[in-house]
């Protein structure tokens, strides 16, 4: 067996080896996840309002218009799960903390990121923010490799690439994601629209309201005993989704929201129908582009931001 | 868990170790308990359905053999019941109820049975033929019934072969674990190497190409023909990758443990007749049809009518076997259909073969027979892949009437310089690691026909068999397509 064991090791040490620096260097490629943990903990001091949420608030809500230091630590897809986690691992660090700004899309009090195509982000939250979403099996090696999560076609095309990869352009210092989208109000059409609330329902899973509701309700309870405000957002789409929308899950939604709020002292902006944004401040039917992230961004700080900074 | 996962990787490292370390006398009761462990990783509250039936065959076992004439049938009879009875109602039932709500509502009537809403327990249909084999062995006295019920429940039970065999017979393998197996360095580097094999056909081949076949099969009806034909022979192709993969990495794991598991797949698609290719694939399946059910029916030994009705009934009914719907019924029948069609026009052909002088080239000849049971099998791999029947029979419509025009505008325009792309989810790239992979494994099949692959590589010198490994290993570490696909065959 000792036999066996040392000529295995001797076979496969090159191998490991080679499969050690594909680890070491995929690791150094900036990606969304590594760029805004590296951006946060810099400046985890000075940052007075903590956005958090999903891509609408990482391409619509720009802190940079903000009164008070802002930072935002919403993601592609982020779940209210990741909004508990991440918040929660910073808030006793963020001495300078007032306010956390929690966004509530149609589909968040329904949504768990694992359940849907996107779950391949849990693993990077696993391994850039050691966040392990507990459904996340042990034995899956996307846990542990960069290689398996990158899958290893895209790691050897990265590598033909000398590494030379950037996954977080156009990450802002302060969170925000900036895309250049004015060409991009091609998907912007009531077919999209429709087919986005279809997706977005597809993401509603009634049997994870109740631990996402109460996952909401520990991060505000948590916030609110360090002394922070708590202002829940949603934000502005065009009439192309929400018309396609079901209705009920929207009630339900606000009379959850509200239902914190009071019990809580939160408050709720809920800019879903503002028709103060037109068709040039979205890049599609339920994100804003740069041109509205401005506007929204200036909305929540003459609104929301100036109210706490009294 | 998968093969395929580093759980496995995990687990089959420490049984292994711990197999070897362990007296032989405790050695079943690891086994026994790993297989439970390695069963209940898919759903764990279905392993009561195998001890269910294991229970009542281990008794079955006793019963059939200390009992004679009625007695002994009744026996056999309830062991079969519960077994095809688990299997009916987690596989047909509610495939059956489909069928009555159709047949129901021609009437303009509403199916008052409910249907089920359960999970097929994973290769269900697998072991319980495998218990089967063991009841019916006994009854024919071919099968000591075996007391230990540890040793019985491990011959159902045993991890590598449990969710998609080989389907083993009981005069095989029970005897095989009250042999000692030793530490034997040769036997383990072959069962490995027959692991990396599979595991490389896998997740190499049958996973990449599993990437075309799912764009195209699960959208028919926004593909174009010439994608519908590439898919299907890449589907040929994903399936016996897919499951020969599997066979070989359970005939591997076994082997490092001293276990002999019988073959299951030998190079099926180099078969020259539809025969001869049920004799190369899914070996364990069809010899058990053949013993079991063929031979019962009476086999060849009948009328000639009957003879060609039991040959389509056992593939109409091996159709069934792989899913409870009428796409894998059309599927085995058109098999039987090939089977039957052959000895019919046997003469005939011989004939035509003489009449054409074919039969003096025997390699044209051997080619042509080749390639045309590769077509008849990809044929009816359509049925098997296809989500319906409805599917299925566009995509045979389209395949034909527009591959033809499709060729035709991607030869212009390739002519024009103009890029092509037949929407098959695959880049370019992807698309030559799985042609040249395919290449490889055809090289290595016509190779193992000639040679003993396994020997010379263990017999050469070691930068070439190093050489081997490290191209085997890199390739599945940095070619494989890791996003935890079941085995196809596992649904079955």
């Amino acid at each position: 067996m000792v036999q066996l064991f040392k000529k295995a090791l001797i076979l496969l040490i090159p191998v490991l080896l080679l499969m050690a620096f594909f680890e070491y260097e995929l690791r150094k490629i900036p990606n969304l996840y590594n760029t805004k943990r590296a951006s946060l903990e810099n400046q985890l001091d000075s940052i007075s309002v903590l956005v958090l949420g999903n891509s609408q608030t990482l391409l619509g809500v720009n802190p940079e218009y903000f009164s008070m230091k802002g930072f935002t630590l919403s993601n592609m897809s982020q779940s209210i799960f990741y909004d508990k986690e991440l918040c929660l691992k910073y808030i006793d660090r963020m001495k300078s903390l007032k306010c956390v700004i929690i966004n509530i899309s149609y589909f968040s009090l329904w949504h768990q990121l694992h359940d849907d195509k996107e779950g391949w982000r849990d693993y990077f939250y696993s391994q850039f923010w050691d966040i392990r979403y507990p459904e996340l099996k042990w034995h899956d090696s996307k846990l542990y490799s960069l290689l398996m999560l990158y899958t290893p076609q895209e790691s050897v095309g990265y590598a033909a690439h000398f590494f030379n990869e950037d996954f977080s352009q156009n990450l802002n210092r302060n969170g925000w994601l900036g895309y250049d989208t004015l060409q991009n109000n091609v998907f912007i059409s009531d077919s999209a629209g429709k087919e986005r609330a279809e997706f977005h329902d597809g993401l509603c899973w009634p049997s994870r309201y109740d631990e996402i509701y109460s996952t909401l309700e520990t991060l505000v309870d948590e916030c609110r005993k360090q002394q922070v405000e708590v202002v829940f957002i949603t934000t502005p789409v065009l009439p192309t989704y929400y018309k396609f929308i079901d209705r009920e899950i929207e009630r339900k939604n606000t009379l959850a929201i509200n239902g914190l709020c009071n019990k809580y002292s939160c408050k709720y902006f809920n800019y879903f129908r503002d028709d103060r944004f037109t068709e040039k401040d979205f890049y599609d039917n339920d994100h804003l582009n740069f041109i509205g992230a401005e506007k929204f961004s200036g909305i929540i700080n003459d609104e929301i931001i100036s109210e706490i900074k009294r | 868990m998968l093969f395929n996962s580093l759980h496995f990787l995990v687990f089959f490292v420490l049984v292994t170790i711990v197999y070897f370390a362990i007296p032989h006398k405790y050695r079943w009761f690891l086994l026994l308990s790993s297989s439970c462990y390695f069963y209940m990783a898919f759903i764990p509250v279905y392993i009561l359905i195998l001890g269910f039936t294991i229970v009542i065959d281990y008794f079955a076992g006793i019963y059939l053999e200390k009992t004679e004439g009625k007695m002994k049938k009744w026996f056999l009879i309830a062991s079969l019941i519960a077994n095809i009875g688990v299997l009916a109602i987690f596989k047909y039932y509610n495939f059956l109820n489909d069928n009555l709500t159709g047949i129901l509502g021609t009437f303009g009537h509403q199916n008052p049975v409910p249907y089920l809403s359960i999970i097929l327990p994973i290769g269900l249909s697998f072991h319980t033929f495998q218990a089967m084999s063991y009841t019916i062995e006994v009854y024919r006295g071919k099968q000591k019934a075996e007391r230990n019920f540890g040793i019985y429940a491990l011959y159902v039970m045993f991890y590598p072969q449990l969710v998609a065999g080989p389907i083993e017979r009981p005069q095989n393998l029970i005897h095989q674990f009250y042999e000692k197996h030793s530490f034997d360095y040769r036997r383990i580097t072959d069962g490995l190497k027959l692991m990396a094999w599979g595991l490389f056909k896998k997740v190499v081949i049958a996973d990449r190409l599993a990437i075309a076949v799912d764009t195209v099969y699960n959208n028919p009806f926004q593909q174009q023909g010439l994608s519908m034909v590439i898919a299907t022979i890449f589907f040929s192709f994903q399936i016996f990758c897919d499951f020969s993969g599997y066979s070989d990495m359970a005939i591997g794991a076994a082997r490092v443990m001293g276990f002999r598991l019988m073959k299951n797949f030998d190079r099926p698609y180099h078969s020259k007749s539809i025969h001869e290719f049920w004799g190369r694939w899914h070996i364990s399946l069809s010899s058990w049809f053949r013993d079991y059910l063929y031979i019962s029916l009476g086999g060849n030994r009948v009328t000639i009518p009957r003879w060609y009705l039991n040959l389509f009934i056992v593939f109409l009914i091996s159709g069934l076997w792989h899913g409870a719907s009428w796409t894998f019924v059309i599927w085995g029948a058109l098999h039987g259909f090939f089977l039957v069609f052959a000895l019919v026009t046997k003469s005939m052909r011989e004939k035509l073969s003489r009449v054409t002088r074919l039969n003096k080239h025997p390699l044209l000849n051997s080619v042509l027979q080749t390639l045309l049971t590769f077509m008849l099998v990809t044929f009816s791999w359509i049925f098997f892949r296809a989500n319906s029947l409805q599917e299925a029979l566009y995509i045979i419509k389209h395949s034909i009437t527009d591959t033809g025009q499709n060729i035709h505008d991607l030869i212009l325009n390739v002519s024009k310089g103009v890029a092509v792309d037949l929407h098959l989810g695959l880049s370019k790239p992807q698309m030559l690691i799985g042609f040249g992979a395919i290449i490889v494994m055809e090289i290595i099949h016509l190779l193992q026909n000639r040679y003993r692959l396994s020997e010379w590589i263990s017999e050469s010198p070691v930068y070439v068999r190093w050489s081997i490994y490290y191209s085997v290993i890199l390739s599945i570490i940095f070619l494989g397509v890791y996003e935890n696909r079941q085995f196809i065959y596992f649904q079955f």
